[in-house]
């Protein structure tokens, strides 16, 4: 299973490149340097897989045979710069031959963590998908799309309405055989962050400060966990920095060829999140300045970032329409006011925006803005994030006092424009990760300051901070990655890992050996109603139970016999009843309503649920 | 190399003149590293309380931070 995972993983990556090297030559025919070329190419083609998956769902024909089909053309699309892929690899090898002789004990120091870290992330990638979201929507509704062979509406999981980029990969795994691939993959977009700070701090910075850039972000505690998980952040990261390579290109020498080119990588970062366009903002304000720095021309550089937004916007769209027609509104569940939106109604739109935008404790003032690097760094859990460290706020001060090069003081600006727009959208570390990116390289210049200080004193503080925080963060991931390490090695079955840790914190989740009795005696086309957010391991298409508090007005919720009317009309066939009272007021509610129907028949009983038959469902 | 290439090159280039660039800030530099300790400091120190908090969970990575 291990191999697979890596196979699946490496066989997308390879058909991204294919996709991407193609376009690339095809928007832009001026030569690139090779490793900006190759990080562009594989980030346009993982859009491109994507964009396939999503059209070829929409049409209702995703099936295993068709996407690896999809694949394999885009492996053979590789075939047309063979002869050119033998001088990149004969370049890349000299360059890595020539890093290792001339390499010091601090650029080895820095290499060593990245890859142990690295490897840590790649073990708890391979093991089987754990965590909650994933379980909620990054996997669980791509397995939806993989039962029913055709993306469309689910009902009562609003995300699945929302933009949903990476997700199109991961039901590309999921269609062939693997969700640890999934996590693969996620964490292959880690990689290509880390390459794609090194290529950009490369060019004007010590090979170590860009190294250190790196270190700095990739031990960001959030970049680990997302880097074992299949969540989005990372990938969306990737997209983001890579538009930001593209944009350098541009501002050399501008061409619409080049703005196409990180106007769709843009978009592909914006179609990631719902909350992401606010990064396309960002970029393109902040590149209006640093386009005019370098003589291009306010009119020139005004014209440049609203193209590129334009071309974002353009390739996002679709995620929009999509929304719009299959969900009633474009950004399901937002807005409903204007909008409205399928199976909601008002009050729980509203429940559904107060729950998602006011459950963080950094408040929304201007003071709690400017404050709000401080709350992250010392008080992450005000914002349910983990650990950016302590120095992205220790050292941005020296960052902003030293001479920095032009594309350092643009990551500073953008920086600073994305700041407030994260802080009134959606403040999590996760969400912050593009503009740490950029920040790392800034503060990374101002952290070599130190050690090349003249003073002994200001050395030893640069390297103690530096090589403190990484030294904790490593073992924070050694801690955190630590249960999945025999699960990920291929040492503990995949049955025995899901039952020893999803029961247990952080996962919290109860009822895996539950929904695996389940899947094997429910009918194959049960379409099964859970207590629970959770549903990817019942391999039977699942609502949640608050799909029905959603679409049915207050009064109604108290009838059994209309809860289980709408049931039946949402196409439920089964109820998955917990067996004992449930914390949460609301699915309580429900679940004692039901309790009191007449209309359902016991089918299958677990340790924890009773699986209850529909009377007159469908299937 | 120009500013705007972002070619990967091993070439080693001068270190930064630190002593030039900050020199006639001397003040700013040392109120810079000072600034750098302290938020470690801080950091570190609201850690350690963290430790002893929450049974051992050396940086808590919540479940917060697992999506969303």
């Amino acid at each position: 299973l291990t191999l697979l995972a890596l196979g699946i993983a490496i066989l997308v990556l390879l058909a991204a490149r294919g996709f991407g090297r193609s376009v690339l030559s095809l928007v832009e025919r001026r030569a690139w340097p090779t490793p900006e070329r190759e990080l562009v190419s594989i980030g346009l083609g993982l859009g491109v897989v994507a964009y396939v998956v999503l059209l070829v769902g929409l049409l209702g024909s995703l099936h295993a045979a068709l996407v690896a089909a999809a694949l394999v053309g885009g492996i053979a699309l590789n075939l047309p710069f063979a002869v050119a892929d033998r001088v990149t690899l004969r370049c890349v090898a000299a360059s890595a031959r020539k890093w290792l002789a001339g390499r010091t004990r601090l650029e080895s120091a820095l290499v060593l963590i990245i890859a142990l870290q690295a490897a840590l992330n790649l073990v708890a990638a391979l093991a089987p998908p754990t965590g909650v979201d994933p379980l909620v929507y990054h996997l669980a509704v791509p397995r939806l799309y993989a039962l029913d062979g055709s993306i469309g509406f689910i009902p009562g999981n609003y995300y699945a309405s929302q933009p949903a980029t990476f997700q199109m990969l991961y039901t590309a795994a999921l269609l062939l055989g693997s969700d640890s691939a999934a996590q693969v993959l996620h964490w292959a977009t880690g990689l290509i962050v880390l390459a794609g700070l090194v290529v950009l701090g490369s060019g004007r910075m010590q090979p170590t400060a860009a190294l250190a850039a790196g270190a700095l972000f990739y031990a960001v505690t959030d970049v680990a966990v997302q880097s074992g998980l299949a969540l989005i952040d990372l990938g969306g990261t990737a997209f983001f920095l890579l538009a930001v390579v593209a944009l350098l290109q541009w501002i050399r020498r501008p061409s619409t060829g080049l703005l196409c080119v990180a106007g769709l990588l843009a978009g592909f970062y914006a179609s990631t999140r719902l909350t992401n366009p606010v990064g396309v903002v960002a970029l393109a304000v902040s590149l209006v300045a640093a386009a005019s720095w370098k003589g291009l021309g306010q009119s020139k550089a005004l014209a440049g970032a609203l193209t590129f937004g334009a071309i974002a916007f353009a390739t996002a769209l679709p995620w929009y329409i999509k929304s719009w027609i299959l969900a009633g509104n474009p950004v399901y569940p937002f807005l409903y006011r204007w909008f409205g939106g399928r199976e909601l109604g008002p009050a729980q739109a509203e429940a559904i925006f107060q729950a998602q935008y006011f459950d963080v404790d950094a408040g929304y003032t201007l003071v709690d803005l400017l404050l709000s690097p401080f709350t992250l760094t010392f008080s992450p859990d005000r914002l349910h994030s983990g650990q950016a460290g302590p120095l992205f706020l220790g050292l941005l001060p020296l960052a902003l006092l030293i001479k920095q090069p032009f594309r350092a003081r643009w990551f500073l600006l953008a920086s600073a424009v994305y700041l407030p727009l994260w802080f009134w959208s959606y403040p999590r570390l996760r969400t912050l990760l593009p503009a740490l990116a950029l920040l790392a390289l800034p503060l990374a210049t101002a952290w070599w300051t130190l050690v090349m200080h003249r003073s002994r004193w200001v050395q030893v503080v640069g390297l103690s901070v530096m090589f403190g925080w990484l030294g904790v963060s490593l073992i924070a991931n050694a801690r955190y990655h630590g249960p999945a390490v025999a699960a990920g090695l291929g040492l503990e079955s995949r049955e025995a890992y899901l039952r020893r840790v999803l029961p247990a914190p952080p996962n919290g989740f109860p009822w895996y050996e539950d929904f695996q009795i389940l899947s094997q005696r429910l009918p194959g086309d049960a379409r099964v109603m859970i207590w629970d957010t959770r549903g990817y391991y019942l391999a039977r298409p699942t609502i949640w139970a608050r799909a029905l508090a959603q679409s049915l007005p207050v009064d109604e919720q108290a009838d059994p016999a209309a809860l289980v009317g709408r049931a039946r009309r949402l196409g439920v066939t089964h109820l998955a009843l917990p067996r004992a009272l449930l914390a949460d007021d609301e699915l309580e509610r429900l679940r004692q309503v039901m309790l009191r129907s007449t209309e359902l028949q016991v089918a299958v009983e677990t340790p924890r649920l009773i699986a209850y038959r529909v009377a007159g469902a469908a299937g | 190399m120009s500013d705007d290439q972002g070619a990967f090159s091993t070439r080693r280039r001068p270190a930064p003149d630190s002593g030039t660039t900050l020199r006639g800030a001397a003040w700013l530099t040392v109120l810079a590293a000072t600034w750098l300790l302290v938020t470690n400091l801080v950091y570190y120190a609201r850690l350690v309380d963290r430790f002893w908090a929450q049974a051992g969970s050396l940086l808590g990575l919540p479940n917060g931070s697992s999506g969303g």
